[in-house]
This record gives C-alpha cells, structure tokens and sequence, in this order.
C-alpha cells in the first residue's frame, strides 16, 4: 500500500473517530427532543427485543417466585398437615372420652337410680355377626356375676348373662334367635315373647292376630319370665304383618339399645325397685 | 507482543470473520439483553456491574483493533442510548480497555486470567468513578468509592464466566 493512501486511510479513521466521539459528546449538551434517527434506529431495532426478553424475565421471575412461594406453602401445608392429623385424632380421643363419660354418666344415673347393686362392665368381644348374638364382657364369677343376671345398656335392656367365668361373663342379647323375654307392649298390655330375629331385630311372638299392635309402640319387659323386672324398655314395633289365615301376626321390633355398637353395660346383681324414669310410663320421652 | 503474533497467525490462516461477527453481535447483544434486563435489576447496588466490560476485555484481546474500536463505539452507543444520560461515558471506558489492552500487551502476558480480570476492574472503576463524580459530584464521595469498589470487586468476580466462552466461540479451545 503506497504511503499516501495509508496515510489518507490514517486521516480518514481519525476524522471518522473524531467525528463520532464529538456526535456522541454533544448528545450531553443537546436541551430534551426527539431522539435524532440514530438512536431512534437503535431504540427501535433493540426495544422490542428487550422488551420480550424482559417479559420473559418476568416471567421466570414469577415462575421462580412463585416455585419459592410454593415450596414455603407446600412446607406449611405438611407442618399443617402433621397439625391437622394430631389435632384430628386429639379430637376424636376427645369426643371419644366425651361420649364415653356421657354413657358412663347415664349408666351411673341408671345404677344411682337403682338403688341395686350392679357390676360395670366393659364389652370386650361382640360376636354379633355369627349365628349366635353375643358379647363378652370383662366381668365375671370374681365380680359376682352369674348366669341369668339381667344387663342393661343406657337405654333399655341388652339381654342377659349366659356363661360366667372367672373374669369375663358372656351375654346373650335379644337379637339372638334363642332369647326370649316375656314383653308387653306399653301402650294397651299386650303380651308375647320377644325374640332375635336377624343381626338388628327381633320379633314379638305368640300375639293373636285380634290383638291390637301397631308400628311405633314401646315393647317393654313384663317382669313374669324371672330373668328382668317389669316395665323396662325393650324395642319399638317397627312392623306389623298380619295374616288372616295365621294364629298369630308377626311384629317386628327394633331394640332400644343399639346393640352394634354397644360398649359398656350394666349386669344387675338383684332384681330392684325400679325407678319412675326407667319404667314404661316415661319410654315415650 | 503475543496478540501480534496471533494476530499474524490468524491472518495466515485466514481470520474468523464469522465468529467475530457471532462474537461482535450476537454475543454482545445477548450479554447486553442479560444485563439490561437481569443485572441492572438487581436489588443491589454493588451487583449492577456493566457485562459489556468484560466482553471489551476480549475483544480487545482478540480482535483486529479497528474491529474493537468499532465494536466499543457501537456497543458504547447503545448503552448511551438506552442510558439516555452520560453519553459517551461507556464508549470512552471501553475505548480506555482498548487502549490500555494495546499499550500493555507488549509487557504482559494478555492470555493471563488475572490480566484481563484486573482490566475489566481497571474498567469497571473509571467508569464508575467518573459516572458518580458527574451524577453525584464530590458530595458523597464515601458512598461513590464503597459502591464502587463493590462494583469493581463483583465485575472482576463474574468477568471470567462472562469471557470463557468468547474463545469457545472464536474456536480457540485450547487456549
């Protein structure tokens, strides 16, 4: 390359160097317009790109933000969780207890209100699904429990015991097809037997189709079978099936005691005088 | 002087104009973008560093110098503009890399890590300081040289994740 053109080369640099240093400096002393064509060109070739990129950045930063927040919730949500799950099962021992002390509270009543002597038992097995409708209770000879003592739940009669052994006593309920308590129905002294019928009912047996008995009568004990006191609540008449060609009709009854989920009882150990509340006159209530 | 030599090997094997071009716009534009939109947003002062000054750093190092001038008056522009203020401040700085870059190179071993590190916070500092002396004069001076030292400190800290894959691009693998 001869001298001269490297040198103008060399000037040209310079003066395009120079030029642009002094646009570029004098961008500092210009008052506030509109950008000139240059920086529009910039602004407009490189905004629209910055702007999604921005956008994406956003983007990103919500989505990691919220990751963020998410995994601070998702740890919240297990610590509450965990809370939730010891306060639930706190709940039910609590209104386990609650219930338990309400049973515990009418049986007491009941036992108070006997003014008998009576044993407290606990249901340990119920054996209500076989043929045979049973329980086991923990009570036994040690307690002075015997067989054909009668056993009460809160709310009428259970059945009586069958077995006794040194600690545990078993007790047939009156859902079991070979039980039987001579029962009258409350409302006009009807008579019969009542007996199980199938897991959750039983039947009032040997009542003469002439007999008037109708669904929602209180079936209660008649005190004449040696076993239960009179007047002690056993079942309400579900249904009433009457046959004209057939001796008898076939009553239904459901017991007042719901014996699936029976838990604590009462064996009586004498027969008592039994008060107002407990006998047929109140059953309505 | 080393990056003569290289200059001169590149020049007989044919320079990379192409990758020059990857590095002169699209990595530029993309470390631009990033700073734009991520580091000049971060909440702390110290952190909000020019990205652009480590880029200078190589392309002074690797490019042709017209090439590099070019490349500080362009990328110095854009900045100005989007800046709205100070124009001609990121130019000048990286124009100073430049020539700084040029003048030591025949003394020093330019492919050192800790070389082009203590440009880019040589760079980072000049800038910064002239930008807080004109924007804030000497009032703050205490807050001015605590922010840039920051500044420079944290430059100098991501310059080498900002510059290693510049030789990656101008295929210089084992350099």
């Amino acid at each position: 390359m001869p001298d001269w053109l490297r040198r103008v080369r060399l000037v040209a640099v310079v003066v395009i160097m120079g030029g642009a240093m002094l646009y570029v400096l004098s961008l500092n002393f210009r008052p506030p317009a509109q950008m000139d064509m240059l920086q529009r060109t910039v602004v407009e070739t490189l905004g629209p790109l910055l702007h999604v990129f921005r956008k994406a950045a956003q983007s990103m930063e919500k989505w990691v933000l919220g990751y963020a927040s998410l995994r601070h919730v998702q740890e919240e949500n297990e610590l509450l969780k965990k809370q939730r799950a010891f306060l639930e099962s706190e709940l039910v021992r609590y209104q386990e207890a609650f219930l338990e002390n309400q049973r515990l509270r009418r049986l007491l009543d009941f036992r108070d209100s006997l003014q008998v002597e009576t044993v407290a038992a606990e249901v340990v097995v119920q054996n209500a699904a076989g043929w045979s409708r049973t329980i086991i209770v923990n009570k036994g000879f040690r307690d002075g429990v015997q067989t054909d003592m009668p056993v009460f739940g809160d709310e009428g009669v259970v059945g009586y015991v069958l077995d006794v052994s040194e600690r545990y006593a078993r007790v047939l309920l009156l859902t079991d097809r070979d039980s039987a308590v001579d029962a009258l129905v409350q409302r006009n002294r009807v008579r019969g037997i009542l007996g199980g019928l199938d897991t959750d009912t039983c039947e009032l047996r040997y009542v003469r189709s002439n007999q008037d008995v109708r669904p929602g009568d209180l079936v209660v004990t008649s005190g004449k079978d040696g076993i239960f006191p009179e007047g002690l609540r056993l079942g309400v008449v579900k249904q009433v099936t009457k046959d004209p060609s057939a001796l008898f009709q076939q009553i239904v009854v459901v017991p007042t005691v719901q014996l699936s989920v029976l838990q604590e009882v009462l064996i009586l150990k004498s027969l008592p005088n039994f008060p107002v509340q407990w006998l047929e006159g109140t059953a309505k209530e | 002087m080393r990056s003569v030599a290289v200059g001169r090997l590149s020049e007989r094997e044919g320079r990379p104009w192409g990758k020059f071009l990857v590095v002169f716009f699209g990595y530029s534009l993309l470390l631009y973008v990033i700073g734009t939109v991520i580091v000049f947003r971060l909440p702390w002062m110290f952190t909000r560093v020019d990205l652009m000054m480590a880029v200078c750093v190589e392309v002074a190092g690797r490019f042709p110098l017209w090439l590099s001038i070019l490349w500080c008056f362009l990328w110095g522009y854009v900045s100005d503009v989007f800046q709205g203020r100070l124009w001609g401040l990121h130019g000048a700085a990286y124009l100073l890399v430049v020539y700084l870059h040029r003048l030591w190179s025949a003394q020093m071993d330019v492919w050192s890590l800790w070389y082009r590190v203590l440009l880019v916070g040589l760079g980072t500092a000049v800038q910064g300081v002239i930008a807080a002396m004109i924007v804030v004069g000497g009032s703050e001076m205490t807050g001015v040289v605590i922010t840039t030292v920051g500044q420079v400190l944290f430059s100098m800290m991501i310059s080498p994740f900002v510059m290693t894959p510049i030789p990656w691009i101008l295929g210089e693998k084992d350099r």
